[in-house]
């Protein structure tokens, strides 16, 4: 019941920063005008665990904007992946009566979602550097497999991420180009599998795609 | 509908088709050996125990589940590696049920997973047909053949204090105060699935250090 209603209030805030956003903007070009999007493949990284931690493709993200200024730009994101990482057997103390020996592999699949601000730095028509945060929730679901079995979570949280990107327009101020970005995450997602305890998850990754 | 509602269905709506987005794992990387639980009574004193009794055969399931007892060649191979093993911690084999300080049962079962049965669909309740529609009320059914199915083996050893049948309040209560417990899938082979079985005992005993006569010894 209290993690709904952490949920309402995330998804309510959300609702109101895009709302204010599109709100202050007041020249007169068309709504579909000051939309842009990007879509992306991405590389992730989980920093500072050792759960389901080995560096992997197996992600995408898409950010959805309005153009508020020139220079600000504020939208909505959604993106997921998943990291992997193989365990070599051991044994693993349940309790002080209680032992376990087993291999694993972890999976740590992850959808974070919500809202997105970018400070566009400079602009020739080429190249558009930006600066940039998202802020939002967390859905995860981590597993642990075993031979015939497996544990999983299914923990929720807040997500922030900060992030610095380009826009590259192969033809000067074209609608259509490349976008590439690095960022770090954090979210408060916590889980406990096994001999694993995981309070909160960081990352580092890239994003290479296209921007419309 | 309010647009809160619409607003919040959508969104998880999302959320649940990204989560259709998930990488399975590598599952084939796994090394099949079994999955080893043990656990054991702190109280009990297995260093002042002396002898042990184990039983010719290995405890199975049989025709309809009916208790039946397995003793071949691979039975006796077992059996020698449990008592080597005991032997090796200073314990000596009883022939007598009524001399021994702990008897020793061993149990193995095979369980065929057979995914003809399986109804599938289910997401801890989310995605109950119901959800698709009222109409949909009448469960799930595939229109097409499932013929996939896994064996899966398990090894049980499980030790009882027979010195406590002389304490008036276990007098008719047995007290297991030992568990090791295997499983894993088989290969139909009896020879790789025999080397999995032998190698989970093997494993018991080795996360079970607290069942050695010689473990005083050094003090």
């Amino acid at each position: 019941m209290k993690e709904n209603n952490e949920m309402k209030k995330i998804l309510y805030s959300l609702m109101i920063v895009c709302c204010l956003g599109i709100s202050v903007k007041g020249e007169a070009r068309s709504f579909a005008d000051d939309l842009s999007f990007s879509l992306d493949w991405q590389m992730n990284a989980p920093i500072g665990t050792d759960f389901a931690n080995k560096i992997s493709g197996w992600g995408m993200n898409l950010d959805a904007g309005y153009e508020i200024t020139p220079e600000w730009t504020a939208g909505l994101f959604a993106s997921f992946h998943t990291n992997h990482r193989y365990v070599g057997r051991e044994t693993i103390s349940l309790s002080p009566t209680e032992a376990l020996t087993t291999d694993q592999q972890h999976s740590a699949f992850q959808v974070p979602f919500g809202a997105f601000g970018r400070y566009y730095l400079y602009d020739n028509g080429y190249v558009r550097p930006y600066v940039g945060g998202k802020i939002g929730a967390m859905y995860a679901q981590n597993t642990t497999y075993l031979n015939t079995t497996g544990y999983y979570e299914r923990p929720w949280g807040f997500y922030v991420s900060p992030e610095v990107g380009m826009n590259i327009n192969p033809k000067r101020y074209h609608r259509y180009g490349f976008h590439i970005a690095v960022y770090y995450s954090y979210a408060t997602n916590q889980t406990n599998l096994l001999n694993y305890e995981e309070n909160g998850r960081n990352n580092l990754g890239f994003r290479v795609g296209i921007c419309f | 509908m309010t647009m809160k509602k619409i607003g919040m269905y959508a969104m998880l709506a999302g959320v649940a088709l990204l989560s259709s987005c998930e990488k399975d794992p590598d599952l084939g990387e796994m090394d099949g050996d079994f999955v080893v639980y043990t656990q054991y009574d702190a109280e009990t004193d297995f260093a002042n125990a002396s002898t042990y009794y184990l039983p010719d055969s290995i405890l199975t399931a049989g025709q309809g589940m009916q208790a039946a007892y397995w003793s071949d060649e691979n039975a006796d191979a077992l059996l020698a590696q449990v008592e080597r093993t005991m032997d090796d911690r200073g314990y000596t084999r009883s022939t007598e049920k009524r001399d021994a300080d702990l008897g020793i049962q061993v149990t193995y079962l095979e369980n065929t997973v057979n995914m003809v049965g399986f109804t599938g669909g289910y997401w801890d309740g989310w995605w109950d047909p119901y959800y698709w529609g009222p109409y949909w009320g009448g469960g799930w059914y595939y229109p097409f053949p499932i013929t996939y199915q896994y064996n899966t083996g398990n090894i049980v050893l499980e030790m009882v204090d027979l010195r406590t049948a002389d304490n008036e309040a276990n007098a008719s209560r047995l007290p297991i105060v030992w568990l090791a417990s295997s499983e894993g899938m088989i290969a139909g082979n009896t020879r790789v699935d025999m080397m999995l079985v032998q190698r989970a005992i093997a494993q018991s005993f080795n996360q079970s250090p607290y069942i050695n006569r010689h473990i005083n010894e050094g003090e």
